[in-house]
């Protein structure tokens, strides 16, 4: 879908921003997993699990309203929230979008 | 543990929904451009609306899971062998045994007993020098590096095919059969997407939830994994000579025993064979393990 707003005329993300966005998400998830998993241990799940929620929620909803501008590639944009809204979560979810 | 997971097919499924209502939500808009390729204006306005509803409809679920997440209380095995406190974590587990929220321990008693636990707690404490030895042992290491690479090889077939459940039904040509508007191929996509989690994904959850403890976690792990080398070997054989019909069945399928076999198993067993103290920290190798593979040598498809 994204594909089809901003490169209007081909209605597909270039294979490489593609691969960009995907790589990017795996890698903010291993780093999450690992930092994430061991702070668990060190200050407890239950906190941990209130504060990862809640970058979730907060980085999904500054996802859901990022656009590019002038001096900023949407590519981008979608990288930085995406990275930090799946660093958190274990699973990370895959709707193909 | 596997019902916490399922709960990840429960998620795919909501997504799957969205997106089929945003797409008949915006019929009238999406109806008027023939392609993807040729949808501007109107139409591009009404696929940027879809998707920050989809991706902002991710915040839903969060919040409630976060309404409840503040309101569980530790888990007694954390207060007591991390925490140290031992009193605490006695109160909780009899609380929790008969049903209650949990275990409010006589405070002068507590604070005794976490002091008297410092002296004489023969569990060895966290600590990175700790946490080495820990691992230094071979049936230690062994345990993680078992956890570690199983799902790393897991994770090689499943996020390379599931981050592009899209592009698959793209490719087998199911988004496209007979689509000639744009309307037509995202309600196709999205459709596939949802007949690929509720008769794939879903029910192999729920499956792992019932057989899980029955079955064993190692001969569902197991099974799994041979079943589904078997369907990918038939899905890249008879590739060219399989409709797209075909080919949509064995993806789901696969989706099935990828998530009634490794895909929840090797959820599972780290979350139950680590030291409590550790057990974050390894559940999060363990998964991570599996990520790794793509940002290292192979790129999602």
């Amino acid at each position: 879908m994204l594909g089809i707003v901003y490169f209007p005329g081909k209605g597909t993300i270039p294979t490489t921003s593609d691969t960009a966005i995907k790589l990017a998400t795996s890698a903010g998830t291993v780093v999450g997993q690992l930092g994430f998993g061991a702070l668990a241990d060190i200050i407890g799940r239950k906190k941990m699990y209130g504060l990862e929620l809640i970058i979730i929620i907060f980085a999904t909803l500054a996802h859901a309203l990022s656009s590019g501008s002038p001096s900023v590639n949407i590519i981008g944009v979608i990288i930085f929230w995406r990275v930090i809204m799946v660093s958190p979560a274990v699973v990370s979810n895959a709707t193909g979008c | 543990m596997g019902a916490v997971f399922a709960m990840q097919g429960l998620g795919q499924l909501t997504a799957a929904f969205v997106m089929l209502f945003v797409t008949l939500g915006f019929k009238q808009s999406l109806i008027m451009s023939t392609k993807p390729a040729n949808c501007t204006g109107d139409c591009a306005l009404a696929v940027d609306k879809m998707w920050r509803t989809l991706i902002g409809f991710g915040a839903v679920p969060g919040c409630i899971a976060l309404y409840y997440r503040l309101t569980i209380p530790e888990t007694p095995r954390y207060t007591f062998d991390v925490a140290r406190d031992v009193e605490r974590a006695q109160d909780d587990v009899k609380a929790y045994m008969s049903g209650q929220h949990e275990g409010h321990p006589d405070e002068l008693a507590r604070v005794a007993a976490q002091k008297q636990a410092l002296e004489a707690m023969t569990v060895p404490k966290a600590s990175w020098s700790d946490f080495f030895r820990h691992y230094s042992k071979l049936k230690n290491a062994k345990l993680l590096a078992g956890t570690a690479l199983s799902w790393c090889f897991l994770d090689i077939a499943y996020y390379g095919l599931s981050l592009n459940n899209a592009a698959i039904l793209n490719v087998i040509g199911y988004s496209t059969a007979g689509a000639t508007t744009t309307y037509q191929y995202l309600y196709n996509t999205a459709v596939g997407n949802l007949i690929i989690v509720l008769a794939g994904a879903v029910p192999g959850y729920w499956f792992t939830v019932a057989t899980v403890d029955t079955i064993g976690r190692k001969p569902l792990q197991f099974m799994g994994f041979a079943i589904l080398t078997v369907l990918f070997i038939v899905m890249g054989f008879a590739y060219h000579h399989l409709s797209a019909n075909g080919l949509l069945a064995i993806y789901v399928l696969a989706q099935f025993f990828f998530n009634f076999g490794p895909n929840s198993t090797t959820f599972i067993v780290p979350g139950e064979c680590f030291p409590t103290r550790y057990r974050s920290t390894s559940h999060g190798i363990s998964a991570a393990s599996g990520k790794v593979r793509l940002s290292s040598f192979l790129p999602p498809i």
